[in-house]
């Protein structure tokens, strides 16, 4: 329900802020055609109405399934969502997953053999990813590896070997960012009592690590994989930008710059929704990883 | 006794400054990262007098020069001719400039904020800021500088506020949370019967037993707003020519990138060496004043 509150809220900044920005959307897509086409489409478009009625009807097209008409692109808003998710899903399908994994390996190899050779070079690895522009890091990938060895292709979708590249601009930064957290909290989870008293019991090493330690610093590591979320949509835009990767961030670039309301407005809220959803479900699966927050609750 | 209250003023000087020593020789990642900044700081604040040539000043016959060939020009040209090394430090001013003033405005926003809506806690005005607060976080927030940028150009000042507007929101969270807490305690309930005014509990109890939590995270956000003013600026959305910006040198050598890598390649490893330092200062003061961190 809060979260239904605050895409609304998202949605009325937008609509707001996009209707204040200069320039006539009708003319600029009409271009140099005389005035009364321009006036016609101005009408057609709707931007003759009052702003509340354009946002009540804008509403109510919503519910029922309709985001809209872009006149650049000549197609149904969601149509051009439709043909430009598959491009992003495939990227984050690669980045986040491996940042996952990678995160996790060595943010627990790090905390395992903590001040050894390992968790020095780890952290410092970390705290590298972490420190370099993303999109100076695409830059510089694309002559290296894309126009100098002719590994990868440089931009464009046409299958997965285009994603390769965005893929890793988009997911060192977060394997540097999960690393370094499972790394602090895994220490701090390992001097906690409950590590302890499984040591003092003679529950073997590796269980406590791992049943013991490691499941306790699940519920904070999963709310830093929800909280990089709304970084992840930041980052996706920019990088797509630069690889002319055809997915939702470029189109939500081009769709501001070319003032597309509809466009914009339908990705905005798209991604909103997006944000809430996923966090919901984290919330949610705390209660699956955390007994004590489960009881909480009242149980599952 | 204006000569005993300044000795005693002059000690307290050195102590602060004898006890930061100590930390510095405790975390000697804290130091390297500080000394990295106080050498950028000095460079942006006498960008005048360490840059060896006017960066504006162009000259197409040397133009497109390599780096370590010629000593008047150490870090070669760009496309027409100016000094790289003279439009990286009068870069590193720009974004110091915008960077911390930026951060400075989200903190004291944040800060504010947080204490007024944690003091109003449970209440209207704390549901209210809240509910901003989670309508800021939820904004996809390149879209929303995008809409800024558009509405107010590229100025300073709108540069500056759309940064400021981009890391207030979890301050504001998180000092809430803390005087949530810390409002209950006793030494808040012996300033109220001492009767001290809301705005003197906000102040002199509050903000100095909170300010602590969130001083970490203002190198990380320091670093982040660098990074981000450096991007606004290489996609032509930030720091417009003739203003120069570490992005604005990216940008120029963007399209000389096949054959002259360097003068992009220098400018990012800049921001990184500067995003490095940062963080390796709030890991520091984050285990120094997170207990739980302590060995």
């Amino acid at each position: 329900m809060q979260g239904l509150l605050v895409v609304i809220a998202v949605l009325v900044v937008t609509f707001v802020l996009l209707r204040l920005i200069p320039g006539d959307p009708a003319r600029s897509v009409a271009g140099n055609a005389s005035e009364e086409v321009v006036e016609q489409l101005r009408e057609d478009m709707g931007l003759n109405d009052p702003i509340y009625v354009q946002f009540v009807d804008y509403i109510k097209n919503i519910f029922k399934g309709d985001l809209g008409y872009s006149y650049f692109c000549k197609d149904e808003v969601g149509n051009v969502i439709a043909g430009s998710y598959k491009a992003t899903l495939v990227m984050i399908g690669l980045a986040l997953p491996s940042a996952i994994i990678l995160g996790l390996l060595f943010g627990l190899l790090a905390s395992i053999f903590k001040d050894s050779i390992i968790d020095r070079v780890v952290s410092a690895c970390a705290v590298l990813v972490q420190s370099m522009p993303n999109y100076w890091v695409a830059v510089m990938l694309i002559q290296i590896v894309a126009v100098k060895l002719r590994w990868l292709p440089a931009s464009g979708f046409k299958g997965i070997e285009y994603a390769i590249l965005p893929a890793i601009v988009l997911g060192l930064p977060l394997a540097g960012v999960f690393a370094r957290n499972v790394r602090v909290n895994m220490l701090g989870s390992m001097q906690q009592n409950f590590s302890k008293a499984a040591k003092a019991r003679g529950v073997p090493y590796f269980t406590t690590l791992i049943g013991y330690s490691f499941r306790n610093i699940l519920v904070p590591f999963l709310t830093l994989v929800g909280s990089q979320l709304g970084f992840m949509v930041g980052n996706c835009l920019v990088i797509e930008n630069i690889f002319g990767y055809p997915g939702l961030g470029l189109q939500i670039l081009n769709a501001i710059l070319r003032r597309d309301y509809y466009l914009v407005q339908g990705l905005v809220v798209l991604l909103a929704a997006i944000f809430i959803i996923i966090n919901t479900i984290i919330d949610i699966s705390y209660l699956y990883l955390d007994p004590r927050i489960r009881k909480a609750q009242g149980g599952l | 006794m204006a000569a005993k209250v300044k000795e005693a003023s002059a000690a307290k000087k050195g102590n602060w400054l004898k006890s930061f020593l100590k930390f510095c020789k405790k975390n000697p990642a804290f130091t390297i990262g500080f000394v990295i900044m106080l050498a950028i700081v000095i460079i942006a604040v006498f960008a005048e007098q360490i840059a060896p040539h006017d960066p504006t000043l162009n000259n197409p016959k040397i133009a497109l020069m390599k780096p370590f060939t010629d000593p008047e020009y150490i870090l070669g040209t760009d496309y027409i001719g100016r000094c790289l090394l003279s439009r990286m430090i009068f870069g590193i001013r720009t974004s110091a400039l915008l960077c911390v003033t930026a951060v400075v405005c989200a903190v004291t926003l944040g800060v504010s904020v947080g204490i007024i809506s944690g003091m109003n806690y449970p209440g209207k005005t704390d549901s209210v800021l809240m509910r901003v607060v989670d309508v800021q976080m939820g904004f996809p927030f390149i879209v929303l500088v995008i809409i800024l940028i558009s509405l107010f150009g590229t100025t300073h000042p709108a540069l500056i506020l759309l940064l400021a507007l981009s890391f207030w929101a979890p301050y504001a969270r998180n000092i809430r949370g803390t005087v949530m807490v810390e409002k209950e305690m006793d030494y808040i309930s012996a300033a109220k019967l001492m009767g001290a005014s809301k705005l003197r509990i906000a102040t002199r109890y509050l903000g100095r037993n909170v300010l602590p939590g969130v001083l970490p995270v203002v190198p990380m956000d320091l670093s982040a707003a660098i990074v981000i003013e450096s991007l606004l600026a290489y996609m032509g959305l930030g720091v417009q020519p003739p203003g120069i910006s570490l992005g604005n040198i990216m940008g120029d050598g963007k399209n000389y990138i096949a054959t002259h890598w360097w003068i992009t390649a220098m400018s990012g490893i800049l921001i990184v060496i500067m995003a490095i330092a940062l963080t390796l200062i709030g890991d520091a003061l984050h285990k120094h004043f997170d207990p739980k961190l302590k060995d």
